[in-house]
């Protein structure tokens, strides 16, 4: 009942079967081969930026002030995990809050993103852990303080910068990104990339502020008392080096909500009476006016076009130098009407007033200074008084420093240096001279004249013993917020002065904004220009750096500083710095050099020979070195050097550290390093 | 010839399908051989357990003769109706078949998928109804005993559902039908009405197809009611088939549909058809390399130890890898044929030629689905997916072919190769 014919049908249609699956096998495979590999390809990898790290801003001295560190952000894989009570333990160390703990351990999850960042060496025990699934992250730890915060600005959540010093030298500091290739599964979640394909990220640049952080914080913290104790609505505190340009401390604390920034760079105010030298210094260049001369001041009041203006000291006459330290109003302005109006424009420009003066931070203000044909007849009076003028108190400090230093006007400098990735130095910032403004000798004069104002004058409350402060008062009304016309009972004093007057090493700038009570520049700017002085002169490590020995004995200054209640000094060592052994140069970190202790247990503890004594036994924290692009021993050489100890990780990311490079970390922690295979030829 | 060196009969076809055993097992212990780890990791282990088992039973089989075999069909047809129908009240789902009801457990033990075994009893019990008259069938009257053979158990197993098993059974039942000699146009006639069904989607084609139908029954004349009831049944198919189709599951008509355009639906049901072919496309001509294949590895590819181990193969030993699976199920096709032509009896020769047929369906069914020609359908790969009944069913059938084999050894039962 079979038929034959049947048989060779039967193994032709399996033949035809076979030829038909292995043809649409061979078109698959040998003709679409690419298209498919490519479409593998796309979807089993992805492709991944890598985020550079911001480069660092430090201080002179080499303190961070901000820097970006490797966090890691934990994502649970609940569906791996293979003991969940051990999880549990471990969450609830880590401080994870217990829902997310939860959602953790629930095995009917497949993917959980904790909340919050860790330090690596933090949660050791979790990324050990099979379904624990570490998220690298760079976190840009703010600086420390809300002065400091103002000058630097922030990052947002993307690390784009917001601000400040952040904003202002951003194509510095961010870096260049990287590109890995990442294995990506059906599933969720991915894995390891391979090595080659990836392209490291280029770290930005460190930048070395001339800001001293321990001077800054003494700035901020006298300005902070000084608001307080004045409730006044604000106010700045500019330190800075009159023969470099270097600012050393930018202090600046507004009640406004809305200036958080650094307002000694971008607020003008009108200055008032600390506008007086220059008119005296312009006169003195010129020959018209010897100190001695005798201006008759008609006993506090003269009239000019119609308007009257008083003196706070009447007196029937007075020598230039006492229309100085008196700040004579009457004086000064028959002392202007020497100058004609471009020459007393040209003495006001020439010192800076009206133009940026370059600092990097964004919105700088140029402050105002109207050209001649603007002026009303009033303008000259108002001018040698210091209206119808602002400036920046960076301007008018840079201003001082002319006469501190001779007679120059230097462009101000805030970056000291700019450093790679690998720390080599790219950039060092010059000292830049803008223009002569006077002689050597008008400069001397000058100084004297304001020494005058200390130990005679207006500014007698600035005065320490021991050093001479130089300086000079000045007490504004306020112009109105919509800046028509004046408040009536606001005022701005301040205090702009230099030390030692002799050797000026450091020119100060107080402003207080709208005080309460007393107002006069002299009775409240001055004396706090005095306790950031005796703060930083009691500092121990260095705040101020002076070149010579005190002209009066150390003791009584300290005695002093220590005896005025409303002085602010920092609670540390009694003893002063001695100013001959603290070096000019700073030296950028690591400060210390820890001996290489590779068989301790211990964390590496190093003796500071610090003046003080005893001696006192300091572990060192730093951050982990970068190795990446080096060969497995010169990584383990150069962990070694920096005080770490070293273990071989082959499971890590390949040529990585882990905790990865800026962690700071105790001397003497273990740091695991996983070599790239192949990189020992 | 000393007893202890014999080598088993019909050894070709024992090499054969140990080879592809071995081939087998090696891609299940592959399949697991994934970056994200999955239960899969451990399966080689017992499917080697289950091929131990299934090589036993099979040489067990392959020692009994034809004529108890025989003898025991009707007692092995009828337990596998009663599990069967059982298995719609205590049938449990698993792997790759969650939804259905095709696993057998006792005491929370899963022992294995009846409708397995259930082909064999299906074969074994149609070559005795198709054996036993001497001509045959030549009417549709006479193909109802065969058609109740197959479709109570097919009907079960529909109910499961199960897909996939159903098409093997009705493989199974034409290919014997035409090995038992029923004539083309009967054969035409008794697979009209399920053609119309499938073919009414397209109103035209069915439109065709249903000229063509008249004009065979105008040929053949079958019995007048016969031939009306024929045609009755067809349009009937034509015209239900759109009424059918809405009382689809959605997940149903998404397979057809994207059987018909696997990119319409990427991420769903046109994934598994993506993947596949993704996997198979870059293996390229000498593939990945065993363990390697990153479609299977990065786990892309979904069942890659059951309905898509294919495309492992594919994806790891590349272009030859399929050649050589190919080439070796071809053979082992090839080998299966010639015993059932050379086959002494009409049962034996009719069990070997059903057994061939639900071998070759698998086959066909599996590797056209994965390679994108026909839709998909769970069915397993013979010999390679992981499975213990599967395995057990393969190897049995290897015991079967080899038992008849050995009975018309030498003998070609009067037909020509």
């Amino acid at each position: 009942m079979i038929r034959v014919s049947r048989l060779g049908l039967v193994q032709g249609a399996f033949l035809l079967f076979a030829g038909a699956l292995l043809l649409r096998a061979a078109w698959i495979q040998l003709y679409q081969r690419d298209r498919w590999s490519e479409t593998a390809r796309a979807q089993q990898t992805v492709e991944k930026e890598l985020p550079p790290r911001r480069g660092a801003i430090l201080d002179r001295a080499g303190t961070v002030l901000v820097e970006s560190r490797s966090l890691v952000r934990l994502d649970i894989a609940p569906t791996e995990v293979r003991d969940r009570a051990v999880l549990r333990a471990a969450l609830q160390r880590s401080g994870v809050p217990e829902t997310f703990i939860a959602r953790a351990t629930d095995p009917k999850r497949k993917w959980v993103e904790l909340p919050g960042r860790f330090l690596s060496t933090e949660v050791e025990d979790l990324l050990a852990m099979r379904g624990v699934h570490p998220r690298p992250v760079l976190e840009r730890v703010p600086p420390p303080t809300q002065g400091l915060r103002n000058l630097l600005g922030t990052t947002d959540r993307d690390g784009q910068a917001v601000g400040g010093v952040e904003a202002s030298l951003n194509a510095l500091l961010e870096g260049e990104k990287g590109r890995t290739v990442l294995v990506r599964t059906g599933r969720a979640g991915a894995l390891a990339s391979p090595e080659e394909r990836s392209v490291a990220p280029v770290d930005g640049q460190s930048v070395v502020l001339t800001i001293h952080q321990p001077l800054q914080d003494i700035a901020e913290r006298v300005l902070t008392d000084a608001i307080t104790e004045r409730n006044a609505r604000g106010g700045d505190v500019l330190l800075l080096d009159p023969h470099s340009g270097e600012i050393r401390a930018l202090a600046s604390r507004r009640a406004r909500a809305d200036a958080s920034g650094a307002t000694a760079l971008t607020e003008p105010y009108e200055p008032g009476s600390t506008m007086k030298p220059f008119i005296a210094a312009a006169l003195i260049e010129r020959g018209r006016v010897t100190l001695d001369e005798v201006i008759p001041t008609y006993n506090g009041e003269i009239e000019r076009f119609g308007r009257t203006i008083k003196d706070v000291h009447p007196a029937a006459s007075m020598t230039v130098a006492e229309v100085i330290s008196q700040s004579s109003n009457v004086g000064i302005i028959q002392l202007a009407e020497r100058l004609t109006l471009r020459e007393q424009y040209e003495a006001l420009r020439d010192v800076g007033f009206g133009m940026v003066t370059g600092v990097p931070y964004p919105s700088e203000s140029p402050g105002r200074l109207r050209p001649t044909a603007e002026w009303s007849k009033q303008s000259p009076a108002s001018l040698a008084m210091g209206y119808e003028v602002s400036v920046t108190p960076l301007q008018l400090a840079m201003a001082y420093a002319a006469f501190a230093n001779g007679g120059e006007l230097l462009e101000p400098t805030l970056v000291r240096e700019v450093r790679g990735p690998d720390g080599a130095v790219r950039f060092r910032a010059p000292r830049r001279t803008v223009r002569r403004v006077m002689s050597p000798s008008t400069a001397a004069t000058m100084r004297k004249l304001l020494r005058d104002v200390v130990t005679t004058g207006t500014g007698g409350r600035a005065d320490l013993a021991g050093y001479g402060v130089a300086g000079k008062s000045g007490t504004a009304r306020r112009m109105r917020d919509d800046g028509r016309g004046y408040e009536d009972g606001a005022y701005t004093a301040s205090f702009v002065g230099f030390f030692p007057a002799e050797d000026p090493q450091l020119v100060i700038l107080v402003k207080l904004d709208a005080p309460e009570g007393a107002f006069y520049g002299g009775e409240i700017a001055a004396p706090v220009t005095k306790a950031v002085l005796q703060a930083a002169l009691a500092a121990r490590d260095g705040a101020l750096e002076l070149r010579g020995a005190p002209t009066a004995p150390a003791a009584p200054v300290i005695a002093r500083a220590m005896a005025d209640d409303r002085t602010v000094v920092p609670a540390v060592g009694a003893t002063p710095t001695v100013p001959e052994t603290t070096s000019q140069v700073a030296v950028v970190a690591p400060v210390v050099e820890a001996p290489p202790r590779d068989r301790s247990d211990a964390p590496v503890v190093v003796d500071l020979a610090v003046s003080v004594s005893p001696p006192r036994r300091v572990v060192i924290s730093r951050p982990v070195p970068e190795v990446r692009g080096l060969s497995t021993r010169a990584a383990v050489r150069t962990l070694h050097r920096a005080g770490f100890r070293v273990t071989i990780d082959a499971m890590g990311s390949a040529g990585e550290t882990s905790p990865s490079a800026g962690t700071i970390l105790p001397s003497g922690s273990v740091v695991r390093f996983a070599p790239v295979r192949g990189s020992e030829r | 010839m000393r007893r202890g060196l014999r080598l088993p009969a019909d050894w070709p076809l024992t090499a054969t399908a140990a080879l592809l055993t071995v081939f087998g097992v090696a891609m299940v212990y592959s399949a697991g051989q994934t970056d994200v780890p999955t239960f899969v990791v451990g399966l080689w282990r017992t499917q080697l357990l289950w091929v131990i088992v299934g090589i036993g039973f099979g040489y067990g089989v392959s020692r009994l003769s034809v004529r108890l075999v025989d003898a025991v069909t009707v007692p092995i047809y009828a337990v596998s109706l009663v599990v069967l129908a059982a298995l719609l009240v205590v049938g449990q789902g698993a792997g790759t078949a969650a939804s259905t009801k095709s696993w057998l457990a006792i005491g929370g033990v899963r022992l294995g998928q009846p409708s397995e075994l259930a082909k064999i009893a299906v074969v074994l019990m149609l070559a005795r109804v198709l054996s036993a008259s001497r001509a045959a069938p030549s009417s549709l009257r006479e193909l109802v005993p065969s058609a109740l053979v197959v479709g109570v158990p097919w009907l079960l197993i529909m109910a499961q559902p199960d897909l996939g098993t159903g098409i093997v059974f009705v493989g199974i039942y034409f290919a014997m039908l035409f090995w038992a000699g029923v004539s083309w146009p009967l054969l035409v006639m008794a697979a009209s009405p399920a053609l119309s069904l499938i073919l009414a989607f397209s109103t035209g084609i069915w439109g065709g197809w249903f000229l063509l139908l008249l004009a065979v029954v105008a040929w053949v004349r079958p019995p007048r009611w016969e031939g009306v009831g024929l045609v009755v049944a067809n349009l009937a198919m034509g015209v239900l088939a759109p009424l059918l189709w809405g009382r689809l599951d959605p997940y149903q008509q998404r397979r057809i549909l994207v059987f018909l355009d696997p990119s319409a639906d990427p991420r769903a049901s046109g994934y598994h058809v993506i993947q596949s072919q993704v996997a198979i496309g870059s293996g390229g001509f000498f593939g990945k390399g065993f363990t390697m294949g990153s479609q299977k590895r990065l786990a892309f590819l979904p069942e890659q130890e059951t309905d898509f181990i294919f495309p492992v193969v594919a994806e790891e030993l590349g272009f030859l890898g399929v050649l050589v699976a190919l080439a070796l199920f071809t053979f082992l096709l090839h080998r299966t044929v010639r015993v059932a032509s050379r086959a002494t009896s009409p049962f034996a020769s009719l069990v070997a030629f059903g057994l061939t047929a639900a071998w070759f369906t698998h086959i066909a069914v599996n590797i056209g689905m994965t390679v994108g020609v026909l839709p998909v359908t769970g069915i397993p790969l013979p010999f390679f997916s992981y499975g213990g009944s599967f395995m057990l069913m393969s190897w049995l059938t290897v015991g079967l072919l080899v038992s008849i084999s050995e009975e018309g050894r030498g003998r070609a039962g009067g037909l020509v190769l």
